[in-house]
This record gives C-alpha cells, sequence and structure tokens, in this order.
C-alpha cells in the first residue's frame, strides 16, 4: 500500500529536519528552492502491513503562503508543521489546513508543534492548542532534533489513512 | 342404565384405545407417513449422500464469495493437490506443460536473442581497428568489452519504464533492463511527478502543454500522458519519433485494461501486475546494423566494369596517340599532301594528294598500329616536284645504262657518263617530258658502237707469268673495266636482239714442250673466263675458250697472256665460228 503524505507549515518550522529524520534521503534539498518540493519515501509497518508513505516535502513561505496546487492533488494526507518559539507560524498552518481541506476535502492530518526540546521559549500555548484538540486535530509536540514523537506522528497518521481506506 | 362393572374396566380401556389408535389413523395417517420417510432418510446414509451430491454445487455456489468457506477448503485442497501429485506426478505434469512451455521457450528465446546480439557484435568488432580502440576503452574503464561494443553500437535502448498514478504519482508499476542503474523508483516516480507538475504549473497551463520529455546525459526521458496514468521511459541514445506511438499504444491498453482500477486508485498498486508484459514490450532497443556488404558477384561485376572502362580509356588514349603520330608522320612523308585528317571517334577519315613514288600510305597506316578497316583513306595522284622525286621520275622514265649519271640542277636535268647512241638519242626526245624537268642537257655523255666496244675487248691482253696460268694481281686490276665494257656490249646485243660470243685465247712464249704449252694456253684462257664470269657479263653474251689455242696454236702470238675475240650473232641463230 502506498501513500502520498504532504508536509506543510511555514517558512523554517522544520518539516525538512522532521523528515530527514524520518527517512534516508535520496535527493538533494536543493530541490526546495528550485521547484519547491523534495520527495522523500518511508516504508511503516501498520497492523502487520507495510504502508509505504510517500512524502512530499513542500517548501514553506510564510510571506504568501503560497502552495502549488499541484503538489497536493493526490494527497491521501498531510502534516502541519508550527515552531513552537514562533507564534504565528501556527496562523501559516491553519491558513494551510483550510487552503487544503478547500481543495482535497476533509482528509486526515496531523499537527505537529516542533521544538519541543525548547519547550521554555515556546509562545504558542496550550489554550490555543486545547481549542484545535477539541475541533478534533491530531496534535504532537515533538523535535527533530531529539526524534520526539516522531516516529508516532508519521504512524498515527498512517493508520488513520489505512483505517480510512478500509 | 346398568353401571359397567369393575370386571369388564379393562375392557373399556381396551376398547378406547383401540378407538384412540383407529381414530389417530383416520386423522395424521398422511403425516404420519411422512414422517416415516422423513425418518427413513436421516437413518439412511446411502439416501442422505446422494441428496447432499445433488446439492453441493448450488451450495458452493451460492458461498463462492464467502472467506470462510475458502479458509475452511484451503487445507484440504492443498492436501488433496499435493497427495495427487505425489500418487501420479505425471498427470500434473500433462496439465501444466501446455502452460509452462511456452513461457520457458519465451524466456529462452529471449536470453538467446540476447546473448546472440552481445555474441555477434563483439565478434563482428573484435579485430576491426575500432574493435581495438573499443578494447582499450573497456580495459581502461574497466567494463567488458562486450558491454563497451554494445554501448557503442547502440543507437537506443529503453532501460526503464515507469506506469505513475497520475495525480498521487505513486508508482503503479516499474520494469528496467538488466544493466539499468535502477535507484529507488518509488521516489523516482514521485519527484518526476513533481517536476512534471512544477513545469506544468510553471510554463503550461493547459494539459497538453505538459512535460514531454527531457534529457539528462546520454539519456533521455519520454513522458507519455494519459488521463489516469502516465508512462514514463528512460532511454539510452535516439530512439525514432515512431516510438511515441509504441508509447500510446501501451498507456491506452493499460486505461482500456485497468480502467476501473484506475480510477479507484487508493495506493494499493499490486492490481497492476499484469501490465508488466506490457511495459516489457517497450524495453525495446536498436544497434546499428552492419555495414551491408555487397555481393561478391556485384563487387566482380563492378571490378569488371571498372577494368572495362580503364581498359577502354586506355585504348582511347593510345588510339589518340597512334593517330596524332600517324598524322604527324604522313605531313612529313615526302611525296604526301595530307589535306584532311578526321577522327570520328574511332573511325578515321584521311584525303590527300600522293605521287606515284612516294611511299605508299597504306604501309604507314598498316605500321601505326590502328586497325585499318578503321581507317578509310582517299588518295588523288600528282607529282611531286621535290628533286629526288623529279630524279626517281626521270631515271624511272629514261631507264639510263649504269654508266650514266642523271642529276638535277635547278630545273635541269643533266646526264653524263657512256651510253650507246640510241639511248642519247631516246634520253633526249624523253628527258623533256618528265615532270618537273624543264630542260635535259647531255653534253656530258659519250656515245659508244659496239664495234667500237667489241675493238676495245679485242683490244685488251691479260699478262701471265712464265710457267703459270694464275693471274696477277696487277693484270687482275683490268678485270672490272673489262667486264663493264662487256656488259656495255650485252646490253646493246640484247636491245637489238643479238647475242655475243667472246672467246678467251691463251698463248705461250715459245719454251716449253708443245703439251705443255698446249695444257698452259687452255688454262689461262679457262682462268680469264672465269675471272670474267664470276660477276656476269650479261644474258647475251656467252664466254668460251673452245678449241682455240688447240686448232690453231701457230697463229698466236708468242707472249704469255690471254686474249679476246668477240663475234656478234643474231638470237636463236646458231654461234658463228672464229674466222
Amino acid at each position: 500500500m502506498h501513500k502520498k503524505i504532504c508536509m506543510l507549515g511555514g517558512f523554517a518550522v522544520g518539516k525538512t529536519s522532521l523528515v530527514r529524520r524520518f527517512v534516508t534521503n535520496l535527493f538533494s534539498e536543493e530541490y526546495h528552492t528550485s521547484i519547491g518540493v523534495t520527495v522523500e519515501k518511508k516504508i511503516l509497518s501498520v497492523a502487520g502491513e507495510n504502508v509505504t508513505l510517500m512524502l512530499w516535502d513542500l517548501y514553506g513561505d510564510d510571506e504568501f503562503q503560497r502552495i502549488r496546487e499541484s503538489y497536493l492533488r493526490g494527497s491521501s494526507g498531510y502534516i502541519l508543521v508550527v515552531d513552537g518559539t514562533r507564534k504565528e507560524t501556527l496562523a501559516t498552518a491553519l491558513g494551510l489546513q483550510r487552503t487544503v481541506e478547500g481543495l482535497l476535502g476533509s482528509i486526515p492530518f496531523a499537527l505537529i508543534v516542533n521544538k519541543s526540546d525548547v519547550r521554555d521559549v515556546w509562545e504558542i500555548d496550550d489554550a490555543a492548542l486545547s481549542a484545535l484538540r477539541q475541533q478534533g486535530w491530531t496534535i504532537f509536540f515533538g523535535s527533530a532534533k531529539t526524534g520526539e514523537a516522531v516516529e508516532s506522528l508519521f504512524s498515527t497518521l498512517a493508520h488513520r489513512l489505512l483505517n480510512q481506506a478500509m | 342404565m346398568v353401571e359397567p362393572s369393575s370386571k369388564n374396566m379393562p375392557n373399556l380401556t381396551t376398547d378406547m384405545s383401540e378407538d384412540l389408535s383407529e381414530l389417530r389413523n383416520l386423522l395424521l395417517a398422511p403425516e404420519q407417513t411422512q414422517l416415516d420417510r422423513l425418518q427413513e432418510r436421516l437413518d439412511d446414509p446411502v439416501l442422505r449422500t446422494h441428496e447432499v451430491s445433488r446439492l453441493l454445487p448450488g451450495a458452493l455456489t451460492l458461498q463462492k464469495d464467502d472467506p470462510v468457506l475458502t479458509a475452511v477448503l484451503t487445507p484440504h485442497v492443498e492436501q488433496a493437490f499435493f497427495t495427487s501429485l505425489r500418487r501420479s506426478p505425471q498427470a500434473i505434469v500433462d496439465a501444466i506443460a501446455p502452460i509452462m512451455g511456452p513461457a520457458i521457450r519465451q524466456a529462452i528465446r529471449q536470453a538467446l536473442q540476447s546473448l546472440t546480439q552481445s555474441l555477434n557484435q563483439t565478434i563482428e568488432h573484435s579485430f576491426s581497428l575500432k574493435g581495438f580502440r573499443w578494447r582499450i576503452e573497456a580495459w581502461t574503464t574497466g567494463r567488458p568489452f562486450a558491454e563497451t561494443v554494445l554501448l557503442h553500437t547502440l543507437r537506443y535502448r529503453v532501460e526503464q519504464a515507469f506506469l505513475i498514478h497520475r495525480d498521487t504519482g505513486l508508482l503503479l508499476q516499474h520494469v528496467a533492463t538488466e544493466t539499468a542503474i535502477v535507484r529507488d523508483q518509488e521516489m523516482v516516480s514521485g519527484m518526476l511527478t513533481a517536476i512534471r507538475n512544477f513545469v506544468h504549473d510553471s510554463f503550461g497551463g493547459q494539459r497538453e502543454r505538459d512535460l514531454s520529455s527531457f534529457q539528462v546525459g546520454e539519456f533521455t526521458v519520454w513522458i507519455q500522458q494519459g488521463t489516469n496514468a502516465i508512462l514514463a521511459v528512460v532511454i539510452r541514445g535516439t530512439a525514432p519519433e515512431t516510438f511515441h506511438d509504441v508509447l500510446q499504444d501501451t498507456l491506452d491498453r493499460i486505461h482500456l485494461t485497468q480502467a476501473d482500477a484506475l480510477v479507484s486508485f487508493n495506493g494499493d498498486a499490486s492490481s497492476f501486475a499484469s501490465t508488466q508484459p506490457n511495459l516489457e514490450a517497450c524495453l525495446q532497443s536498436q544497434y546499428e546494423a552492419p555495414a551491408q556488404k555487397p555481393s561478391p558477384v556485384l563487387v566482380a561485376i563492378g571490378l569488371l566494369l571498372l577494368l572495362g572502362l580503364l581498359l577502354w580509356g586506355w585504348g582511347s588514349y593510345r588510339d589518340g596517340q597512334r593517330w596524332d603520330t600517324l598524322v604527324d608522320r604522313l605531313k612529313s612523308e615526302p611525296g604526301l599532301v595530307l589535306t584532311t585528317a578526321q577522327d570520328h571517334g574511332g573511325r578515321y577519315d584521311l584525303a590527300g594528294l600522293r605521287d606515284p613514288l612516294a611511299t605508299d600510305p597504306t604501309s604507314l597506316i598498316a605500321a601505326s598500329g590502328l586497325q585499318a578497316d578503321r581507317i578509310h583513306s582517299t588518295w588523288s595522284p600528282y607529282y611531286a616536284m621535290d628533286p629526288q622525286f623529279i630524279l626517281s621520275r626521270a631515271r624511272a622514265l629514261l631507264q639510263p645504262p649504269d654508266t650514266v649519271t642523271l642529276i638535277l640542277e635547278g630545273e635541269i636535268l643533266v646526264a653524263s657518263g657512256t651510253a650507246q647512241e640510241d639511248w642519247a638519242h631516246e634520253a633526249r626526245r624523253m628527258a623533256p617530258f618528265v615532270p618537273g624537268v624543264l630542260r635535259y642537257e647531255d653534253k656530258k655523255v659519250q656515245t659508244v658502237s659496239m664495234a667500237h666496244l667489241i675493238e676495245s675487248i679485242e683490244h685488251v691482253t691479260i699478262q701471265f707469268a712464265s710457267n703459270s696460268s694464275a693471274i696477277d694481281p696487277v693484270e687482275a686490276g683490268k678485270i672490272p673495266a673489262l667486264i663493264s665494257v662487256l656488259r656495255d656490249l650485252d646490253n646493246l646485243a640484247a636491245r637489238s636482239h643479238q647475242q655475243v660470243t667472246v672467246e678467251c685465247r691463251g698463248s705461250v712464249d715459245a719454251a716449253g714442250s708443245e703439251l705443255t704449252n698446249r695444257i698452259l694456253r687452255k688454262t689461262r684462257a679457262q682462268a680469264v673466263c672465269s675471272a670474267l664470269g664470276e660477276s656476269g657479263v650479261g644474258s647475251a653474251t656467252t664466254l668460251t675458250t673452245e678449241s682455240a689455242s688447240i686448232r690453231r696454236p701457230e697463229n698466236q702470238a708468242t707472249t704469255r697472256s690471254v686474249g679476246f675475240a668477240v663475234t656478234v650473232h643474231p638470237s636463236g641463230s646458231a654461234k658463228a665460228g672464229h674466222p
């Protein structure tokens, strides 16, 4: 089973770092600045079944929040990445979520607040996140630096994708 | 009414029971019969087996999608299959042979074709200069020689084919040649889709403006677009444009056979395994055809034609040279005036004037080496005014005796020497008619008569030493002059139809015996006759020693010499005796 997942988030929130933490890369990061995306692959075992996640790591752009719609097309799910130390990245993520939902409809997604290793300097408070949780959002606190919650982020989403498929 | 007695009670009970039984029989008999039959069917295993066998196919058909039934039956079917395989393997072999045979043959054929192609290419290039260069390249790059040959003779080879889901960019199927360098095809598929999307968003806008090909070093990637799937192939070298049709046909076929699977694709690509043969058919390759070796017959014909052309060219050149030489020769030949000399492509025309005394042009043509039948020549007669021709003409016409010399002084023919009177007279008459001669002079010609010549001959004596018949060298000096005179006489006699007899008369001195002297006279006469006769004196002249000294020894001078007596008589008459 193969699934396409998009990594979305503002500029320098740590999307690529999370992906690189998760996969063995094949393509150069330069693709980000050239065509705005790199594609990575990770094989997970979910409930005894191998699931291949094709991770489309989209280049973040806070200012315009522009994303290429064509890159999103065909996605089974997506991951929103927020930098805990920059409050505005949450707003960016919320905007992106609305955009994607508008394009692809309601498909599984998860949000990860990155940089949990420096939680004392976070600007994002729990209240805002709690409100999102109440709306049914799946939210992780993780760190690309320490690897915290990275595996669980992807495997949780993979589970949801499979369950949705069944 | 009488109460029934107690002793009658059993009878009453029995009767009631019978009645009830009868009543039951009357009321439930049909059902009872059915129940009995049912009981019988349930109790009889044979009957039940028959009934189940009738129902089983229908029951299995109804439950064909039931996973439980499949799970229950699978171990039994497997067990039965293995048991059957052990018991009669031949039956299984017979059953699967028609299916496996063609597949195995196909695989072997493909492997052999690949091997043969590699071998052919390798052998063909093993011993050529190019092959030597490639061998060095193989040695320096560490690649096998056969592979180096294949790469160099390759026009194109499709090394990989990707069937990609259009929307998700997920890989549906992938095939590659054995030699292709395959990195993670799923990531390549995703990235290829990303790049295609990027190009489309950046430069396209319409579907037909999608990325259709790009080139990376020696590789070209062709992307064929379909409604729900994309076919991308990696080509080494340059494929013909017609290969696009192959790709489009393949993609169309896949869309046709996999229409539902493509529309409902949810990430499970297993159903696209069946497209593998379609993609493998796209892994085409083409190598440089070996240079067509011309047929030996054609080569031989070509060489013969070339040889013929060379020979014809050489022949033409040689004939041209010979013709020029002949024309030069004819122009320079005395007595010939060439007025026309034309070459009509191997046919020649010659025309001109020819003195009758000039060299025959036919002999010059024959000597030129050109074929005489290719030369048409016309010669008109004329008199050449060259001095040698005028002299030749004069000699031919006047026929002077050897004692006369003719020379040309300007236009004057001058004769000198001795000649008979009648010749001198005739020459004086004829000479002006010789073309080129204006005047004739014969002041230097001394005319002679027969009597004069006879006298001159008889005046000569050849002296001998005592008792010798050998002509000494001093006396021998008189012989040539005597011969010349004898010839003149002979010539005159012949012209006047007369014959001459010259008798050599030997003489001796008074010494010696008569016999000795007679012999000596005879041998001296014979010696002189022989000396004169050796060079010939003419057909009308007879030399003789006959009887001269024998009959009239007393009349001979008493000197040691030989003298001559000449007699002339008409031709055909008997020789006159000496007076």
